[in-house]
């Protein structure tokens, strides 16, 4: 589905993840990062129409807003002929975001290697608290989630919410099973609904990584207070993850500290009225560089607010005030508000 | 009937300073005294006397601040007891109208608990469809909801007075032009031109990050499906019908081109239930079968006169039991 350039720029990619996880000397960022805007303004439509003057550096590629990712066509791929295609999960009031991908190589190998570097070894049993992606092909948690299995020991995965409704048996069965620590993969909201009611206890350093925003429409319990519960009535190591279907890296970080990049993925704060970048340490509107976006937008500008640290980690404080909420953990929410 | 009493309460209030807003000095100036003009002592005097209600609430929105000046104007006038409900981060003006109320004897109270609308026998309610959700099981007595509108404007020669009406209240409220319909093949840049000169008349005020955010957003949809022109304080999107949602953003007009004014008509045909307003330099007849509460010239639709009807509604008949 790439062309040669395409094939190219994925190479690139990879050695420079390859490198980066490894710790060995990799090709700069910028550079790579505007070669590959340079190809998506060649191959796609919205990239050419928004370029504005030169591009000198990556921060003065344009970052494609993500609302143009539910009303447009994005990337150099078409949707309709895109062997994957992620969707957002969507608000009450709008439509789903596409992000389509000539192939999932990129998404996948770049996942699995910060998760491998950020995390170490993973149990080899899964438990997630999300839906079957043979159920749900265009949920790219979902997808993401799957994906770690082929970074640690043979084992299987299983998954406990269908039609976006926490199996509340079978995830206690499961984990009730379990001798050994176990990964488990939840959406705050879910975590939030297993522990309304009767949670099985996993075994003894579990992990859990707990992704999503928390302050939705029915809940309101800050996500903090959400982690410190989880954290004492099951007993188990927590990792945050920050990540949306608009984008193909994801950030990991634990409780109460910020999201660590992969070196592949670059953060900046904007100024939310003007869209000029801000200083580190300036709250602003979360703007993300992602090399792994090749078919897509390699710069996207979310609803999302935070800080970026003057080291390049991201302390999120949620989506912009006034902004609709969204993400993964409103499938549940949404079943949850039709009980 | 309280009438000399509202006229002393809008003296009073034009005497005072104009209070301080998120809208910029002169934009204030402008809603302020706009509103304080339409009740006129003619307006005034023509509020039917008859039964009233004797408490009232009004939950106010953050959007237009100027929003409760008439509706206190006609409740107190018949002797009302009125409560503006106000956002805690946001109280607008209502300092200003309760304490001058205080001063001539009407009562006019202010309070941020929501609760307050339980026991009211009338309930006018301003705001988003889900502020309406919020307040609505709440509710006892009588309920007026007034919830998400827009307003539109077709213009091939009126840019200036349309660039007016699109900076009053900083584009926000529903009769606010959202989107400008025109036939004229420059209307962007005479948009542009209009929305440039209204800057400098009355400077956009303060903008919230969603707006921005919002308004950015829809600029790189205009620039990759129409076109985006844009200054200090202004812009204007032109887009593709297809891509057209008729979403009220500060001093950002949403430009459609059409062959005609019919056209025109048609295209907004499908948003007739959210439809509030319609100003026209051309055919007003045109508009009349989607039942807009008012069609106007373009400048009067963020004027509106006491009198009227206000989301299908005569209001003022509305306010008595």
């Amino acid at each position: 589905m790439r062309d040669a350039a395409g094939v190219l720029l994925a190479q690139r990619v990879h050695t420079l993840i390859t490198a980066a996880v490894s710790g060995q000397t990799y090709e700069p960022v910028g550079p790579l990062a505007i070669d590959i805007w340079d190809y998506q303004v060649q191959r796609d439509a919205v990239a050419a129409r928004l370029v504005d003057g030169p591009v000198a550096t990556w921060q003065d590629i344009p970052a494609v807003p993500v609302a143009l990712f539910k009303q447009l066509e994005v990337g150099t791929v078409a949707r309709d002929a895109a062997p994957v295609v992620f969707r957002t999960s969507g608000t009450t009031h709008t439509g789903r975001g596409v992000h389509a991908m000539a192939s999932a190589d990129l998404y996948e190998f770049n996942a699995n290697a910060w998760a491998s570097k950020y995390l170490g070894e993973l149990p080899a049993e899964h438990v997630a608290l999300l839906s079957d992606p043979t159920r749900v092909p265009d949920a790219s948690l979902s997808h993401m989630v799957a994906g770690m299995r082929d970074i640690c020991t043979p084992g299987k995965t299983t998954w406990h919410i269908h039609d976006g409704v926490l199996q509340r048996r079978a995830l206690n069965e499961r984990v009730a099973q379990l001798k050994h620590p176990c990964f488990i993969a939840t959406t705050a909201f879910a975590l939030a609904e297993w522990l309304d009611g009767d949670c099985a206890l996993p075994p003894k350093d579990s992990l859990m990584m707990v992704t999503g925003g928390f302050k939705g429409r029915v809940h309101k319990l800050d996500g903090d207070q959400l982690l410190s519960i989880a954290s004492q009535r099951l007993g188990c190591r927590i990792v945050t993850e920050y990540g949306m279907t608009e984008l193909s890296s994801q950030l990991w970080g634990q409780p109460g500290e910020p999201f660590t990049p992969p070196p592949w993925l670059l953060a900046t704060a904007a100024d939310p009225i003007t869209g000029v970048d801000l200083a580190p340490e300036t709250v602003g509107q979360l703007r993300f560089l992602d090399l792994c976006n090749l078919d897509s937008a390699v710069r996207i500008e979310t609803l999302d607010q935070g800080i970026v640290h003057a080291d390049g980690r991201v302390t999120l404080h949620g989506r912009l005030p006034g902004a609709p909420a969204r993400g993964c953990s409103l499938t549940i929410e949404d079943a949850w508000q039709a009980r | 009937m309280r009438i000399a009493d509202v006229k002393a309460w809008r003296d009073h209030l034009l005497a005072l300073p104009v209070p301080s807003s998120h809208l910029s000095p002169a934009g204030a100036e402008e809603v302020w005294l706009g509103a304080l003009a339409a009740l006129s002592n003619e307006a005034l005097d023509a509020i039917d006397d008859g039964p009233a209600y004797k408490t009232a609430v009004l939950v106010c929105a953050r959007t237009v601040l100027t929003a409760p000046l008439e509706w206190c104007a006609v409740l107190l006038a018949r002797g009302t007891r009125v409560t503006l409900k106000v956002p805690s981060a946001s109280p607008g003006w209502t300092d200003a109208m309760v304490n001058a109320a205080a001063h001539v004897g009407l009562p006019l109270t202010a309070t941020t608990d929501r609760s307050v609308v339980a026991n009211a026998e009338l309930v006018v309610a301003m705001g988003t469809d889900e502020t309406m959700d919020a307040v609505r099981p709440l509710i006892s007595g009588t309920f007026i909801e007034l919830g998400h509108r827009f307003s539109v404007a077709y213009v091939t020669q009126d840019w200036q007075a349309v660039a007016q009406d699109a900076a009053r209240h900083d584009g926000r409220g529903c009769f606010s032009p959202t989107v400008v319909l025109s036939s004229d093949p420059n209307a962007i840049e005479h948009l542009a031109k209009a929305m440039a000169a209204t800057q400098e008349q009355w400077p956009l005020g303060d903008v919230s990050p969603i707006e921005g955010a919002t308004s950015r957003a829809r600029g790189a949809l205009a620039r990759v499906t129409g076109r985006c022109l844009s200054g200090d304080g202004w812009s204007v999107h032109q887009l593709p019908v297809e891509h057209l949602e008729p979403t009220a953003l500060p001093r950002s007009i949403a430009l459609i081109a059409v062959a005609n004014e019919q056209e025109a008509v048609d295209i907004i045909a499908r948003f007739g239930r959210w439809l509030s307003c319609v100003s026209t330099d051309g055919d007003p007849a045109l508009w009349q079968g989607l039942q807009p509460s008012r069609i106007v010239a373009p400048g009067d639709l963020q004027r509106p006169v006491l009198h009227r009807i206000h989301d299908g509604l005569d209001w003022v008949r509305a306010t008595r039991p």
